[in-house]
């Protein structure tokens, strides 16, 4: 099937890394359990794996019927391809509000401590919602350049952190609570929304998306790792007491005459939440064109913006009810229904010969 | 009307409309802000008593210059049952709010170090305009004596109370001394730091700020203090000595001055068969001769003399180091926790709750290895 928007699978997964780096870089603190020290580059690659499994079904499913997962459903039926697109739907906008949330408690934790939160939600939904709108290639363009930048970034953190690298710092993993460790490995793949969006994307990729998702894994995994490394070696324990422990090596970095640099990092970041947010917005988008009719196809996406900043302010201000929809997510069932579930009831039910095809832009 | 023009209608909307968000942030012109350089905290009639010291510009003309031979600050006052009450204080009583984001160090007195260290580190530490690299350290006396001393160094008299500490950190006669490093320390199982020790010298009207020693802490309180040799016996077992100098006699003649250009130092513990801990301490050093007076010696008679006191000199200073901070005060700022927990991780994990007793019985084998590689643009004897 045509698809209008497409880009390259090397542009996918690289808005996918930045994603990814993103929701580690300002997980929102006291919502998770992460494992401690070095067991959180065992816990890393656990989740890798658990990763790698989970999406083994699916992409011998969607191998054999090509395009995604919308499409395999819309095969199948209208109404299993309504259902998808809720589910999915659902799903991106929950993603999105989660975004812009997290960015908001980043912000007003780490930086503006006195401000309110409704000017950043908005702001920062409404630069993404423009961001959607010029479309998916735009923003995937944005994304090397940006990687480049976070990349460099990191490398002159580490580079002025250096000095301070004390070879003590890494301890060997204790795998005596090995149980713990499997608890905070699921919980972080129970956070890793970007797979649902491999599903969705699959559609609009050129090139081989396997290799992709395999470079991903391999490139988000010694990333992070990296990081965390860089954390044991240097700034260890200090690192504990701060809620956004990687914004807190970016403080204590001091670079040449740049001295602070922590107002770069933040500016980069902002950046790559822009990207992340965009992509849930057109997904949501996407998913809604399929359930709505014609008529209201341009209301679609500032009707997806609208959803996302009140489900943020919401989410902001009642901090219990944005823990209890996180204790929902991390349980993984979310992630589960929507990469494992959905794909093998989908490939159970039987083609149908003349299905309808989801609306494509 | 075509898809573009309403594209520019809508995206010129878009900016308007951000217009009047403008006014959604708090902002704070600069003359209400006290851009604080330097704080002291001081414990006294059970209440929390700090001194500010403030940039205030006192320049020749105009409202923007500043004469940097003034010294251009105002010291503030305040008292609370918390600190963060005797900051909104000071706040209150001078009208503009107090910015942390240029403070520079943070002075503890005498008092306040003995009945509690951690409160003001976690204060400063919880706070999202404090670098973590400010400098944290204890007055022999007062902290208000030391922030409100007028130092005439610098733009503001606490920059020559920073500069007083990043030269001992470069020139390696401070061990640690940030809050970063501190707030390291206290969360590490032996809950152990050292502060710089800071008081002034001098005249009243020209006092000078002079760093001496450290102050040795543990379970947030102030229990000793470390000598000046005591601190370069830390420096030399956790591998922070470079860029120092050592002098000392070759012989009874001759007295030779020293430049360590760099040093290693590693821990590594070992049990035996009798499960006694020994903990390795190897200690490697590069170094010049920069210096000897005296009696001149053979270029291989003075390498030999000089390598052989060297080694004796920091095995001194190190047995007093461990001797001050280990055997006397059981305050472990030397790492060898950290050590046990990297190279004996099931020895560790099993007596964690005995730390401190280990500490006790723990036995230590000094290895250091003194390399002097250069002998200056002097000509030795067996030139001449």
């Amino acid at each position: 099937m045509k698809t209008s928007a497409q880009i390259t699978v090397t542009q996918f997964f690289i808005m996918l890394l930045l994603c990814r780096t993103y929701s580690f870089f300002t997980a929102v603190p006291g919502f998770t359990e992460p494992a401690a020290g070095s067991q959180a580059l065992i816990s890393l690659l656990l989740c890798a794996l658990l990763s790698l499994a989970a999406m083994l079904p699916a992409w011998l499913v969607l191998r054999r019927s090509g395009g995604g997962v919308l499409q395999l459903a819309y095969s199948r039926s209208q109404a299993a391809g309504w259902a998808a697109s809720t589910l999915f739907g659902l799903a991106a906008l929950f993603g999105a509000a989660e975004c812009a949330v997290q960015y908001d408690f980043f912000i007003t934790g780490a930086i503006y401590p006195d401000e309110r939160n409704i000017i950043f939600i908005l702001l920062f939904t409404l630069c993404a919602l423009y961001m959607a709108y010029m479309g998916l290639e735009a923003v995937a363009r944005l994304s090397a350049p940006l990687l480049v930048l976070l990349l460099a970034s990191l490398f002159c953190i580490i580079l002025s952190l250096s000095q301070d690298f004390d070879p003590l710092g890494m301890a060997p993993p204790d795998l005596s609570d090995f149980s713990g460790l499997l608890r905070s490995s699921y919980t972080s793949f129970a956070g890793t929304g970007e797979l649902m969006l491999i599903l969705l994307f699959l559609p609009r990729l050129k090139g081989n998306a396997v290799h992709g998702f395999l470079g991903w894994l391999i490139g988000v995994t010694a990333l992070l790792a990296l990081v965390i490394a860089t954390a044991l070696y240097t700034i260890q324990d200090y690192a504990a007491t701060q809620a956004y422990p990687f914004y807190a090596i970016a403080k204590t970095a001091l670079l040449f005459g740049f001295q602070r640099m922590d107002a770069l990092h933040m500016v980069i970041w902002t950046m790559i939440g822009l990207i992340k947010l965009s992509l849930y917005l057109y997904i949501c988008r996407q998913c809604l064109q399929n359930l709505c009719g014609p008529r209201v196809q341009r209301w679609l996406l500032p009707g997806a913006g609208a959803a996302v900043i009140l489900l943020g302010l919401i989410f902001s201000f009642y901090l219990q009810l944005f823990r209890s929809a996180c204790r929902i997510i991390f349980s993984g069932i979310p992630l589960l229904l929507l990469i494992l579930a959905v794909p093998l009831l989908l490939w159970l039910l039987p083609r149908k010969k003349e299905g309808s095809a989801p609306v494509e832009q | 009307m075509n898809n573009s023009h309403f594209r520019r209608i809508g995206l010129s909307l878009c900016l308007l409309l951000l217009l009047p968000l403008t006014g959604c942030m708090h902002a704070i012109r600069l003359k209400d802000r006290a851009i604080v350089q330097a704080v002291g905290i001081d414990w006294k009639d059970e209440r929390y008593q700090l001194t500010f010291q403030y940039f205030v510009p006192e320049g020749s003309g105009g409202q923007t210059a500043f004469d940097a031979s003034k010294l251009n600050n105002n010291i503030i006052r305040s008292s609370g049952s918390t600190i963060t009450e005797a900051v909104s204080q000071a706040g209150r009583d001078q009208g503009r709010q107090l910015f942390f984001g240029s403070n520079r160090i943070v002075v503890l007195g005498r008092e306040m170090a003995k009945r509690d260290i951690e409160t003001p580190v976690w204060y400063f530490n919880t706070q999202q305009q404090v670098s973590p690299g400010i400098y944290l350290m204890v007055a022999q006396k007062s902290a208000e004596e030391i922030v409100s001393a007028q130092i005439a160094r610098g733009i503001v008299p606490a920059s020559a109370i920073e500069q007083a500490a990043e030269r001992g950190r470069s020139s390696r006669f401070l061990h640690g001394g940030r809050l970063i490093d501190i707030v390291m320390q206290l969360q590490g199982d032996a809950a152990a730091a050292d502060l710089p020790l800071i008081s002034l010298s001098g005249e009243e009207e020209q006092p000078q700020i002079v760093i001496s020693g450290s102050a040795l802490c543990r379970e947030g309180k102030l229990i000793d203090t470390l000598s000046e040799e005591e601190v370069l016996g830390v420096l030399w077992i956790t591998g922070w000595m470079e860029q120092g100098s050592m002098s000392f006699p070759l012989t009874e003649d001759t007295l030779c001055a020293l430049k360590i250009l760099g040093s290693n130092a590693s821990l590594r513990p070992f049990i035996d068969k009798n499960g006694q801990l020994t903990m390795e301490i190897k200690i490697s050093v590069h170094s010049a001769i920069q210096e000897t007076v005296g009696a001149s010696l053979p270029i291989s008679e003075a390498l030999r003399l000089a390598s052989q006191e060297q080694e004796k000199e920091i095995r001194r200073l190190a047995m007093r180091a461990i001797e001050k901070t280990v055997t006397q005060n059981e305050a472990d700022i030397l790492g060898l926790y950290k050590a046990l927990r990297k190279y004996e991780p099931e020895y560790y994990r099993a007596h964690r709750q005995q730390l401190p007793q280990l500490l006790q019985n723990m036995h230590f084998d000094l290895k250091i290895t003194c390399n002097i590689g250069r002998m200056g643009l002097e000509a030795g004897e067996e030139k001449r």
